[in-house]
């Protein structure tokens, strides 16, 4: 830990990324009490406040610093509200898939023979198809919603924690200390919890970070498409996907603000997993 | 009283259980060990004494069952092992424990050293919770670690330091019997002498029975009683210490002796007198493991294995004796 | 008969500046190296050897740092050459030998590509010319059918094979310095000895130097001529074999030479050095043994590192030393 924050404090990019993710994630948790309406509470909008611009052009509104959009919604409203659910979906989905990952992983790892087989088999099926693609395709046949997307997410991310899992357990499986656990008789499945779980952990924490990211980015294309999060929630993906309809009209605030806060969101994280894979890396010391 | 018996003990590792390998019937054994049989009496060091790969590791091992034998028995107090119960060996396992030769990787680096220890204490509930403070204290103790260190990571101590938390580890459920393997050979000079004091001390105090498994031999002649040297998964000679170190018999015993550096003031022409090296396990050698290096060896000993037998109080698996 | 001096060091000082504070690996060591001779290197992990062996061929990688020192070869200050003239020192004049034979092969290359190249690179042989060298290289290090060994690729050959092939790669560019660290470590005792009379023989017949690093005080007495012995970045004693060994003037030397269990002495408890070397970052002040040492005095809190005159050809920095009667140690001849 004491390691960590040395090399934190002598890497200028992490701590900017660190600061926005911080201050993103802060103020989507808070957003009620930050921006002065809930844009999809239909008491608070007027239509009459359709499409301002930015505050600063011409015909801009005090009540709306990003803008609005055709339902008379603030935009940075919006985005707060709809970076709320993106890492709510980003967050449950990693675990989801990290608990179904790792699990397999440490259990096909540690036991070998045909239960490593079929699990790696599923997994290598699993891969064939792109992550994408299966996505779209159970979303499309089950519907939207938030807590389907989740699901839909961590099953099908689970093999990239299940093989990193994997691989770290058969390094360590054979080591002295997990010999010395079965001398004193401990069972399986305590030296799994106990004595390989925790020693994986760095090199998963690590995909986790990317990961959270990129399914960021699959909830946000889902949304765009279409059969992500419904159309009652917000969604940075659906803002997206709206205002792109209208970007030829100038209206070019509705799909810049949802869109960079977007690219923030995943660089930032970005940033941070690279850098955490470089510092917990071993051979890098 | 022979506290441990091992019989015929044989131990092959398939290496190749490739999903190819497995179509072609090709899979091929790693002769690790080839029909050992030796006792320990209570109380007493037994060292096994051979070169990496020769299956001095794999016997201990085996013994602790960290591996099935492929064949032959091991008894413990006069009962098989292998037609115990499994509630019989989960007990057993207070009676065997083991001490590991690398003290980085035999603790986990993600638990304290309380936890270590009170790993196996709590497991086989040796003491109550209330007192389970002070016996790890008094083990701690004993092994020469300062008590205060308790919630310390592996990380924290030195070598020497984690060797004598993983004592204290094996030493926590009372045993009688400790497998030793190669302990010292991953310390520095000065603190192997420190940790091999210690294991002396504390076979003194708790009656422990030894199998010390080295390749040192001044190491073993230290702590010994009898010494076994092993060659290929053999043993070619067995005995008493004081016999075998004041004339070693074994063609093979007296290279190893010849080859090990000793202090001294003068400098040798030629420590080496052995040539070639020890051949593949995969595919044993017709005859005596030892023939394609011996200097004395005739036709009998491309085409017998030698059986172990007495001479001059000791036993010997070797034609020209 | 004086023979002459091939390297010379001089207050070589090299640190590591890690998170941690900085290493003080070597403090400022001074020594020299004859011709064809063999110089044993003791000492403990941490004690500084391996770094001082690096730091000869400016091997030292950032956070490490060559803080000061000269290092003549031959009269030229390796120190002040640029990088393009010390890489035909390395591997040509002075070469180097590594504990683990893995890490100096390259894993994609046979053994027989790996030697052509260093011929062909430091002595600018013709292929067929490396070739038929490379073939004479292997069969002088002991390999058996060497022309077929030169096709085969470094995990094909056992442990000791691949110690035998670098011991070639290092005498391929006949070199006048050899650095040895801990070339027999990671065998076998009876490899070992192979190995360790191969380096005896063929550095005899060539007249090269040896600096031989160990932490194996047995084996270096069994085949140097000179021994340095090394405590936390210091040398705190050295001279001729015979001397050190029989005469050890250091109570580290003589903890170490005691703390070894001797085949043929029957001893019930071995004598122990307490305690650990203090840690590099964080170096006391005076003598750097003096908080296991069991014969230390107030004046050893704050003494310098002086060499004193023990014998001829046998120096050490513990005053004691010079006071205390001298213990001969028993059964060692």
């Amino acid at each position: 830990m004491k390691d960590l924050i040395y090399y934190f404090k002598r890497d200028k990019m992490v701590i900017i990324a660190t600061i926005i993710l911080t201050v993103i994630i802060l103020s989507s948790i808070f957003a009620n009490f930050i921006v002065p309406h809930n844009p999809y509470d239909l008491a608070s909008v007027s239509l009459m406040d359709s499409m301002k611009p930015p505050i600063w052009m011409k015909n801009g509104v005090d009540k709306f610093l990003l803008g609005s959009d055709l339902q008379g919604r603030g935009i940075l409203s919006t985005i707060l509200y709809g970076t709320r659910i993106s890492l709510l979906v980003g967050f449950s989905a990693v675990i989801l898939g990290g608990i179904i990952g790792v699990t397999l992983g440490m259990v096909a790892g540690y036991f070998g023979g045909k239960i490593d087989s079929i699990i790696m088999r599923m997994a290598d099926i699993q891969l064939s198809f792109p992550t994408m693609l299966i996505a779209i395709t159970v979303m499309a046949f089950l519907g939207r919603g938030i807590f389907k997307l989740i699901v839909v997410i961590g099953l099908a991310t689970w093999v990239t924690y299940a093989r990193t899992a994997r691989g770290s357990t058969l390094s360590i499986k054979n080591s002295e200390y997990v010999e010395a656990a079965k001398l004193i008789g401990i069972n399986n499945t305590k030296i799994l919890i106990r004595h390989i779980l925790p020693n994986i952990l760095t090199p998963i924490i690590v995909i986790a970070t990317v990961q959270i990211a990129q399914v960021i980015m699959l909830e946000a294309t889902l949304s765009f498409l279409g059969i992500g999060v419904p159309l009652t929630e917000p969604s940075l993906g659906l803002m997206i996907s709206d205002g792109y309809k209208r970007l030829l009209s100038g209206k070019w605030w509705l799909v810049v603000f949802p869109g960079g806060f977007l690219v923030m969101i995943v660089l930032s994280i970005n940033i941070i997993g690279d850098w955490l894979r470089d510092v917990l890396n071993p051979k890098l010391k | 009283m022979k506290l441990l018996e091992v019989n015929n003990l044989k131990k092959h590792f398939s290496v190749n259980d490739s999903f190819l390998a497995n179509l072609l019937n090709k899979n091929s054994q790693v002769h690790a060990v080839n029909g050992v049989s030796f006792s320990i009496n209570k109380g007493e060091t037994l060292s096994l004494v051979g070169e990496s790969g020769c299956g001095k590791s794999t016997i201990g091992r085996t013994i602790l069952g960290l591996y099935e034998p492929t064949e032959g028995e091991i008894s413990y107090c006069g009962k098989k092992i292998s037609q115990m119960s499994k509630k019989e060996k989960f007990g057993l396992k207070e009676k065997m424990q083991m001490i590991f030769q690398d003290p980085f990787s035999s603790l986990n680096p993600r638990q304290k050293v309380k936890d270590i220890i009170q790993e196996p204490i709590r497991s086989h509930n040796i003491v109550s919770r209330e007192e389970e403070k002070d016996y790890i204290l008094n083990l701690l103790d004993k092994v020469g670690v300062d008590g205060s260190y308790l919630n310390r990571y592996p990380h924290q101590f030195s070598g020497g330091q984690r060797q004598r938390i993983g004592i204290a580890r094996s030493l926590s459920m009372e045993p009688d019997f400790i497998v030793a393997d190669e302990p010292i050979s991953a310390l520095d000079v000065s603190i192997q002498a420190q940790i091999l004091n210690l294991l002396m001390d504390l076979q003194d105090e708790f009656d422990l029975t030894f199998l010390f498994i080295a390749h040192d031999l001044s190491v073993v002649k230290h702590i010994s009683d009898r010494v076994a040297i092993m060659y290929l998964g053999k043993i070619f000679e067995i005995g008493d210490k004081k016999d075998i170190f004041a004339e070693p018999l074994h063609p093979y015993t007296k290279a190893l002796f010849n080859s090990i550096p000793e202090l001294t003031t003068t400098t040798k022409e030629n420590f080496s007198v052995l040539s070639g090296n020890v051949p593949d396990p995969i595919q044993l050698p017709q005859g005596c493991y030892f023939h394609s290096r011996c200097k004395y060896a005739e036709k009998i000993c491309l085409k017998k294995e030698p059986e172990l037998k007495e001479v001059n109080g000791r036993k010997v698996a070797c034609h020209q004796l | 008969m004086q023979r002459e001096k091939i390297l010379e060091v001089k207050n070589l000082k090299t640190f590591f500046n890690t998170k941690d504070g900085v290493v003080k690996a070597v403090n400022g060591v001074n020594f020299n190296l004859k011709k064809g001779e063999i110089l044993g290197i003791v000492g403990e992990s941490g004690a500084g050897k391996s770094v001082t062996g690096f730091s000869l061929l400016r091997l030292i990688d950032p956070p490490g740092e060559i803080l000061e020192g000269s290092i003549k070869f031959k009269g030229q200050d390796l120190m002040k050459m640029n990088e393009r003239d010390m890489i035909k020192i390395r591997g040509k004049k002075i070469s180097m030998i590594f504990q683990d034979p893995m890490a100096s092969l390259n894993p994609v290359l046979t053994i027989g590509q790996q030697l052509i190249e260093v011929l062909q690179f430091h002595l600018n042989y013709r292929r067929k010319k490396a070739k038929n060298r490379a073939v004479e290289l292997l069969n002088m290090v002991g390999i058996s059918s060497p022309g077929k060994r030169m096709k085969h690729y470094p995990n094909q050959l056992s442990g000791g094979m691949r110690q035998r092939v670098v011991v070639a790669i290092a005498l391929a560019s006949d070199p006048e310095v050899i650095i040895a660290d801990e070339p027999t470590t990671a065998l076998d005792v009876t490899i070992q000895a192979q190995i360790i009379n191969l380096m005896q023989n063929l550095i005899k017949d060539r007249q090269t130097s040896l600096i031989f690093i160990t932490h194996d005080l047995a084996l270096v007495s069994e085949i140097a001529d000179r021994i340095l012995v090394m405590y936390a970045g210091d040398i705190i004693e050295y001279g001729s074999k015979g001397s050190i060994i029989s005469n050890p003037a250091h109570p580290y030397t003589q903890g170490l030479i005691n703390s070894i269990p001797v085949l043929d002495k029957n001893q019930k408890r071995l004598k122990q050095i307490k305690g650990l070397m203090p840690s590099p970052l964080d170096l006391p002040a005076g003598c750097k043994f003096r908080s296991r040492c069991s014969k230390k005095t107030d004046y050893c809190k704050n003494r310098d590192n002086e060499f004193k005159k023990i014998s001829n050809n046998h120096y050490s920095t513990c005053s004691e030393a010079c006071q205390l009667k001298k213990e001969l140690i028993a059964g060692v001849g």
